[in-house]
């Protein structure tokens, strides 16, 4: 995954892409059990973008460079990458938030475990939901974090109800720091 | 794509592999693996999907 890395930060530099930061699954593995995973989700901000997001001058910098389209994203050294432009005020606080991780030694981001987690609530896709119970069983939210970003980004309802449906009501134990 | 017993055998190892696996490298690593061994299954594009579902 370092060059795909590499390639990330060279469009970052080329300022084709703002801040960038990784999340989905290989965002997770950081602080869980790993799962597989054939994409590389990548939240970033469209210097300029404003309504109307076109992600066609990055793609075409990309083909450029040797790299082709691939289902929903563009195929980066064996990664399939989906940029993902920031959609929202949570995504875009999630991003200001992102933690320099460096992978080997190529410098790279990825989102805390407390916003990764939120975004999986708001999206609620049945993997985001088990990928939540995940982090909440092997213990690695901080608490009054998460629940500070759920409050602050209307996400508490989500939350309610994902307890009643996963832990029959009862809020899961889990570290307050 | 024919799972094999061989396969079975793989996934467990590999399995017990991400449990202990400590660093983001090496978890990602064992992703990279997993990739690897599921090479021949190939996640749908979105037209495939749009065209089954028209057929």
């Amino acid at each position: 995954m370092e060059k795909t890395l590499e390639v990330l930060n060279r469009l970052e530099v080329s300022g084709l892409i703002g801040r960038y930061a990784i999340g989905g699954a290989v965002a997770a593995a950081y602080y869980v059990e790993p799962t597989v995973t054939y994409d590389l989700d990548v939240f970033t901000v469209i210097p300029g973008a404003s309504h109307l997001i076109d992600l066609s001058p990055i793609y075409a910098q990309l083909k450029a460079w040797g790299y082709q389209e691939q289902g929903a994203g563009v195929e980066i050294e064996g990664w399939e990458v989906q940029l993902l432009p920031a959609p929202g005020l949570l995504e875009e606080a999630a991003l200001e938030d992102a933690i320099e991780k460096p992978f080997h030694d190529v410098p790279t981001r990825i989102l805390s475990a407390e916003y990764l987690c939120a975004i999986m609530l708001k999206t609620g896709r049945p993997k985001d939901l088990i990928r939540l119970a995940q982090f909440l069983e092997e213990g690695v939210l901080n608490k009054r974090g998460f629940m500070g970003i759920l409050d602050r980004f209307s996400l508490l309802g989500k939350w309610n109800q994902f307890v009643l449906r996963h832990y029959d009501g009862q809020e899961p134990d889990f570290p307050i720091s | 794509m024919k799972v094999t017993f061989e396969h079975r055998l793989d996934e467990k190892k590999v399995a017990r592999q991400a449990r202990s696996a400590q660093t983001w490298e090496q978890k990602v690593c064992l992703i990279e693996r997993m990739k690897e061994q599921l090479g021949s299954w190939k996640k749908p594009s979105k037209s495939s999907i749009a065209s089954k579902s028209q057929a």
